[in-house]
């Protein structure tokens, strides 16, 4: 072995380079090779089953307030003393929700009936916490309960996407593999 | 982790689980990459063989027979694609000469010290190095592929691959001492 030689082996690590597009050309790959993947039936996630239990949790709460006046749904930038921070992170929130929810139906896929109260923006619990920030629209704690209800919801319809989009590429997968045989 | 051992993850490859096959993308990508960037000196071209061959390794994982190590199975198989490329471009391999011999590339070699350059000349001179010398001299000095090995790849008698070394060394250290100069 020469010097050269010795010299190349020595520093082999250095001759490498990184790999830019290692994540795009997996995607190529993916689409390629007609990978599985386990589809849970939608019962068994978890998500639907935090929405059925938020729902649950929803109307009892209804429920019990129900001496209060039902009061229409408003927004939250209605609300005098609601500051303007709180107010854009509602916003974009809601025009996040509202974005997710029109590209699914313009997919031409319809969400499950279980949890298609859970994804709207309106529902009792929004109009509970709308009349509690009313009452205290400083109080940091009903901010946050109202922030988490909108996250909730925005994660919620992003993991029915997801299985959405699971489904649909099953589906697919199934009807190519037909076509092979 | 040596992935040819572990029979479970085998198991799953074979039935083409997408977590188990992007797992073993991503644990050979990088080095794979810089095979064929090595013997293709192209970054697309070298992209599109790697999608390729990776291809290839999923659509063929039932033939791997775990005798040698799932990294060196790939490895052949890109090696392999990345030549098919260059085959394309009707590479050519000059024959050994009577006027040159091993001994003096002996003597050439003592009277040179590998530490005199950088990485990055190095590179560089490998790169403007022709094409027939530059793949064998990557093949035998990164991939570590044997000159019968090569002989076999590149369908070329066993001399001639030694003789595409020797030269491609010869040429290499003619570069280097110009670049010095």
């Amino acid at each position: 072995m020469d010097n050269i030689e010795k010299h190349i082996k020595q520093h082999r690590k250095e001759f490498d380079v990184d790999f830019p597009n290692k994540n795009k050309l997996w995607d190529n790959i993916e689409q390629n090779i007609g990978t599985t993947k386990k589809v849970i039936p939608l019962w068994r996630n978890r998500w639907v089953q935090f929405a059925a239990a938020a729902s649950i949790a929803g109307i009892i709460t209804v429920f019990m307030l129900k001496t209060q006046p039902q009061q229409h749904t408003n927004t939250i930038c209605s609300i005098d003393g609601v500051s303007k921070d709180f107010c854009m992170q509602v916003n974009d929130y809601e025009s996040n929700i509202q974005q997710k929810l029109s590209t699914i139906n313009t997919n031409e896929v319809s969400i499950p009936k279980e949890v298609e109260n859970e994804v709207t923006l309106d529902s009792p619990m929004k109009v509970v916490l709308l009349n509690e920030l009313k009452k205290n629209p400083d109080n940091p704690k009903i901010k946050d309960a109202i922030l988490k209800y909108y996250k909730a919801k925005l994660e919620l319809i992003q993991r029915i996407e997801e299985v959405l989009k699971k489904q649909d590429k099953t589906i697919n997968n199934e009807t190519d593999n037909s076509t092979v045989i | 982790m040596e992935y040819g051992t572990d029979h479970k993850f085998l198991e799953k490859l074979k039935q083409k689980d997408v977590l188990a096959c992007k797992q073993l993308y991503l644990q050979y990508a990088d080095a794979m990459y810089n095979v064929c960037l090595r013997i293709l000196q192209h970054q697309a071209e070298a992209e599109d063989a790697l999608q390729e061959a990776f291809i290839k390794v999923f659509n063929n994982i039932q033939q791997y027979r775990n005798e040698s190590s799932i990294g060196s199975w790939i490895k052949q198989i890109v090696t392999n694609t990345c030549l098919n490329v260059l085959k394309k471009r009707k590479i050519t391999f000059d024959e050994l000469k009577d006027d040159v011999s091993e001994s003096e590339s002996v003597s050439e070699n003592e009277s040179e010290n590998g530490n005199d350059y950088s990485i990055k000349d190095i590179k560089k001179v490998i790169e403007e190095l022709p094409q027939g010398y530059r793949v064998v001299f990557n093949l035998y000095m990164f991939e570590d592929y044997s000159h019968k090995q090569i002989a076999d790849m590149l369908e070329i008698s066993e001399s001639t691959a030694k003789t595409q070394l020797f030269k491609a060394k010869r040429k290499l250290k003619e570069l280097l001492l110009a670049k010095k100069r």
